[in-house]
């Protein structure tokens, strides 16, 4: 045990300085001589690098036969969870390039069209049903299901942008919805060990599926058929989930959807 | 044994987040995991192959802790996890945040290094005295399959044993009361000063007292324990941080309570509240004595059942408003992460957790040198600390994600002056 004389405290490791006031311990037991490495990681007590030491001002990094034997503590340290992700950022200029330039050209050139808007919406379009997907890892699921939402959404403005209604909201929605839905039910009945987790999505896709009634009703559809349609392909989907998924499904219900 | 686990892997537990593990998955990141340490200090090395064997038998006794967590369109929940969690040796640094996919699924880990066994936990999971319990079970098992015999009693469970109501129920729902409303007010604290470095560099230092050289000093004090150690640190960061200038926020330390000491409570849970202390200094000069005096003062006044039923009432009742319930996840992460970094951690400017005396069976006592108690990095603050007690040790322990060490420096020094004998240890 070795002992700081400042301090006036014990300290139960192989240092040759003080943790708390780097002053020289005293005290038994040697193995000084193996020790010189320590000595001069603890020696310049200037804050300059702090990332690169402990802040409990033992050395780490030397990896020296002490620190292993009496150490309290592993020294292999696990690698920082943060990471530069060079193709993420290239992307992300690239996209601040072309939007910004077809903004300034736009604008330059303008002639009563706003089409670098387009440009723009594409390209968010493009990142939140491609780029989030892959940059941020996430599951078939819930890219199905946020691709669904961003597609209908998209449609709907290039609808109303281009002053075309008539086909966006009465046709592409309701069917892209029961493309969707469909899709899902192949996914469960391929990996049926997984099931729960994608009848969840099954579900929100279900329940989107009765939208475009919602749409038909307050009359910003042409024609009714394919949301009825939409409707129905919806309804069979949920009966055969609670006939075939059981009290399973139910139990699943509660648990994704509790409040 | 064999039947019961059986029984065990057919249900389909799951369980809804109690009220103080709501806010973890939100606030959790890589840098900060809202995990904390729990650990023993055996008498000889760790056989990991018979830890493992331990960790399989005892697990399935734990339904809670037997998890993974699952997003649901408006909460997170836990579901049963069927998989057997693996023992790793430690890695460094201490309390890192459980990868989904580092454990089968567990928001756990079981780790040894050398004579030590430890269990870092996810907060959502349990706090500190749910976490003792789990461990305490765990190494009552690994000592039972070395041969050492069996051992019961001082919360130790029995994993032959079905596992019980109350022990797997949310005390908050059971405890608060549903008029009180929120109505919390708090200051801001002071913050502490330093260097930020980086969580992989999460700074450790141990502080060994003697248990009844220190007791004997707090009694003749007139306070606990917990009152010495918070009146200390505010002393400390007051000595080292302000000196005799005048700050409008004060040193305010947050301590965790125990709330199975105030309701008859038996869960595995979470089942703790915490109250804040503070100290404002206006400028004239404060002597140790007057804030010792204080702080037990104030922590006489704050630990009435009463102030604890409002305080968990009104979290309770604020997670259960119907806009907080049918708000979806996501939007629900973005308010919780935001309140938290607006508030939070700037309520106070240190936390001081204190476990208590740990006790175990008498015949196991003779193969374990201590327990150890630490926490993860705090995400606004610099520093945190723990206390644990263990027959003749007593571990007063800092945890910091800053570079300078005077605060520990002056509290130890603080302590030795005092004649108590003070043995140091750091990562
Ligand atoms: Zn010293």
């Amino acid at each position: 045990m070795k002992y700081c004389e400042k301090c006036k405290v014990k300290i139960d490791m192989e240092l040759t300085r003080c943790p708390l006031c780097s002053a020289v311990l005293t005290g038994s037991d040697g193995a000084t001589a193996g020790e010189h490495g320590t000595m001069k990681q603890d020696g310049g007590e200037v804050p300059g690098a702090p990332k690169d030491r402990k802040p409990g001002g033992s050395s780490d990094d030397t990896g020296d036969v002490s620190r292993a034997e009496d150490s309290k503590y592993p020294a292999a340290v696990v690698e920082a969870a943060y990471k530069y992700n060079f193709v993420l950022r290239l992307f992300l200029f690239i996209s601040v390039v072309i939007s910004s330039t077809c903004l300034l050209i736009n604008i330059l050139t303008f002639r009563g069209v706003l089409w670098s808007a387009y440009v723009a919406g594409t390209l968010l379009y493009v990142w939140i049903t491609v780029g989030y997907p892959v940059f941020a890892k996430r599951k078939l699921g819930q890219i199905i299901v946020l691709n669904t939402i961003a597609t209908a959404i998209y449609v709907y403005s290039l609808e109303l942008a281009t002053k075309t209604q008539g086909w966006g909201l009465t046709y592409v929605t309701p069917f892209l919805f029961i493309a969707s839905t469909l899709f899902i039910t192949f996914v469960i009945l391929l990996k049926r060990l997984k099931w729960r987790e994608y009848a969840v999505y099954q579900t929100i896709l279900v329940i989107m599926g009765f939208l475009p009634v919602i749409f038909c009703a307050v009359g910003l559809v042409t024609a009714i058929w394919p949301s009825i349609f939409s409707a129905f392909y919806s309804f069979l989907t949920v009966t055969g989930m609670f006939i075939f998924g059981d009290k399973k499904y139910k139990d699943e219900l509660i648990k994704r959807f509790h409040l | 044994m064999v039947l019961r686990s059986k029984t065990y892997k057919d249900e389909s537990n799951w369980y809804k987040l109690d009220n103080a593990a709501k806010i973890y998955p939100a606030i959790s990141g890589p840098g900060s995991g809202s995990v904390f340490r729990v650990a023993v200090q055996l008498r000889q090395d760790v056989d990991p192959q018979i830890l493992q064997e331990a960790l399989a038998v005892t697990i399935p006794r734990f339904p809670t802790l037997a998890v993974k967590m699952k997003r649901g369109l408006f909460w997170y929940f836990f579901d049963a996890n069927h998989e057997t969690p693996r023992v790793t040796v430690e890695k460094a640094p201490p309390c890192r945040a459980v990868e989904v996919d580092e454990n089968n699924g567990f928001l756990f880990r079981v780790s040894y290094f050398k004579k030590r066994i430890s269990l870092e936990i996810f907060h959502a999971l349990t706090d500190g005295t749910g976490a003792m319990v789990f461990l305490k079970t765990l190494t009552a098992q690994y000592l039972t399959l070395l041969g050492h015999g069996l051992f019961s009693d001082e919360g130790i469970l029995d994993c032959e044993a079905y596992p019980s109501i109350s022990e797997t129920e949310d005390s908050f729902g059971k405890y608060y009361d549903p008029r009180i409303k929120s109505k919390w007010k708090e200051e801001k604290a002071y913050h502490v000063r330093g260097t930020r470095v980086s969580p992989e560099n999460l700074g450790i230092v141990h502080g060994i007292v003697p248990t009844d050289s220190f007791r004997k000093l707090v009694r003749e004090s007139n306070t606990t324990v917990t009152g010495y150690i918070a009146a200390l640190i505010i002393y400390s960061i007051y000595r080292t941080q302000l000196h005799s200038r005048i700050y409008n926020s004060p040193v305010k330390i947050s301590i965790p309570v125990n709330l199975r000491n105030y309701f008859p409570s038996r869960t595995v849970r979470n089942f703790s509240s915490y109250v804040n202390v503070g100290i404002k200094f206006t400028g004239e000069d404060r002597s140790f004595e007057s804030i010792l005096e204080q702080v037990t003062e104030t922590m006489k006044d704050e630990l009435k059942q009463a102030k604890l039923v409002e305080k968990i009432s009104a979290n309770v009742n604020a997670e259960r408003n119907i806009l907080m319930r049918i708000a979806p996840l996501v939007l629900k992460n973005v308010v919780l992460r935001t309140a938290y970094n607006a508030f939070g951690e700037k309520l106070f400017t240190c936390s001081l957790s204190n476990l208590g005396r740990i006790s175990v069976p008498e015949p196991m006592r003779e193969f374990i040198e201590r327990f150890e108690f630490l926490l993860g990095p705090p995400v606004t603050n610099l520093l945190n600390s723990t206390v644990c007690t263990f027959g003749e040790t007593m571990m007063i322990s800092f945890t910091k994600v800053m570079y300078e060490n005077d605060i520990e420096k002056f509290f130890f020094r603080f302590l030795a002056e005092k004649g108590i004998d003070v043995t140091i240890e750091t990562n």
